[in-house]
């Protein structure tokens, strides 16, 4: 029949890996650490523990094959599109390359649209010719015709003539 | 290899500098095949597993963030590897390895080992403990099996195992702990005193 102690040994004995691990709250180590100091077969099992991860820290890794010359030829034969690091940049800094192209897009759009209003703005002579014509009765109420005054076109004077 | 060394044969590696990342790959080599052989089992497969990492290694190191060590990285590209070539091979044949000791050729997993244990001019005593030490942890589970390769075949801490894995620092931790229970039941009489 198991005594109180046999339990608590073996309550224990399932902490040890645990414990030599360091994978327990700092009370949960205190206590199995006061129940170490008084008790030879969990101090053995601990002992046995730390044996077992002494045994494999010997093993030496087997010798792995050289795969070099294989590895080397495949890269060799590959052909890069872009310069390795500028592919990566954009691959890397993807929202960075989303908002440049956004920005672009936006700039080129106002370029255009800036453009084409030039294009349907009346040329200055149009625009003082029609002014002056509207604006000659009273030359006086009007800074523009004011300025005008010397540089009508010759076919407003023909249309005053008749 | 020390950090700045390293380091620095990774900046010249993402420079497309070839002789450095040779130097990385001889030291990274053996790490990886045998950490590839854990997951897959097979030394064919963590061949073809070991060479395709480092050419995915090649073209993704622009892709290595300076806080990243090469070495983690590296790991983590294999173990995504495998996955992939577990999942291939499942679809190939009816095959599961957690609990099993069948790779993923279906070979049991105590072949893998065969010739490559120490030769004969090493004492016959360190022979048969390092054949039974290696036969127990090829007994493990593949979730065993891993990160014991990883942290006392290779040295690396948990922290490291955890990033590679994806899992949190206490499931590396809890593995570790019951798989050294597991070989402290099946190594006894070379564990216990007397």
């Amino acid at each position: 029949m198991d005594t109180p102690r046999d339990k608590q040994c073996e309550q224990i004995r399932n902490s040890l890996a645990d414990f030599l691990i360091g994978h327990m709250s700092k009370h949960t180590k205190s206590a199995v650490q006061r129940h170490l100091d008084v008790c030879e077969a969990c101090r053995n099992e601990l002992a046995a523990l730390q044996r077992t991860g002494e045994l494999l820290s010997m093993i030496s890794l087997p010798e792995a094959p050289d795969l070099w010359p294989a590895i080397s030829a495949k890269l060799e034969t590959r052909v890069p599109s872009l310069p390795r690091q500028l592919s990566w940049w954009f691959v890397r800094h993807q929202l960075q390359s989303a908002v440049a192209v956004v920005l672009i897009l936006i700039i080129s759009t106002m370029f255009l649209i800036t453009g084409n209003q030039s294009v349907h703005e009346p040329r200055p002579e149009t625009y003082l010719t029609t002014h002056a014509s509207m604006s000659w009765r009273q030359p006086f109420a009007d800074r523009a015709a004011l300025g005008l005054a010397t540089t009508l076109p010759a076919e407003i004077d023909r249309e005053e003539s008749r | 290899m020390e950090k700045t060394l390293e380091s620095e044969l990774v900046r010249l590696a993402k420079a497309g500098n070839m002789p450095a990342f040779e130097t990385l790959y001889r030291t990274y080599n053996s790490r990886v095949y045998n950490f590839a052989l854990q997951l897959v089992g097979s030394a064919e497969d963590a061949r073809d597993l070991t060479q395709e990492a480092f050419i995915r290694a090649w073209s993704a190191l622009p892709t290595l963030r300076s806080d990243e060590t090469f070495g983690v990285w590296l790991h983590r590209i294999v173990f995504n590897l495998s996955k992939d070539l577990v999942r291939k091979r499942s679809k190939q044949r009816s095959f599961s390895l957690d609990g099993d000791n069948q790779s993923s050729n279906g070979e049991p997993l105590e072949r893998q080992f065969q010739g490559q244990l120490p030769g004969p001019e090493e004492s016959a005593v360190a022979n048969e403990v390092e054949a039974a030490v290696r036969k127990a942890v090829d007994s493990l589970s593949s979730d065993h099996r891993v990160v014991v390769t990883m942290h006392h075949f290779e040295g690396m801490d948990v922290d490291s195992i955890a990033k590679i894995l994806r899992v949190p620092k206490g499931t590396v931790m809890s593995r570790l702990s019951r798989a050294r229970e597991i070989l402290r039941r099946k190594l006894i009489p070379y564990v216990e005193e007397g």
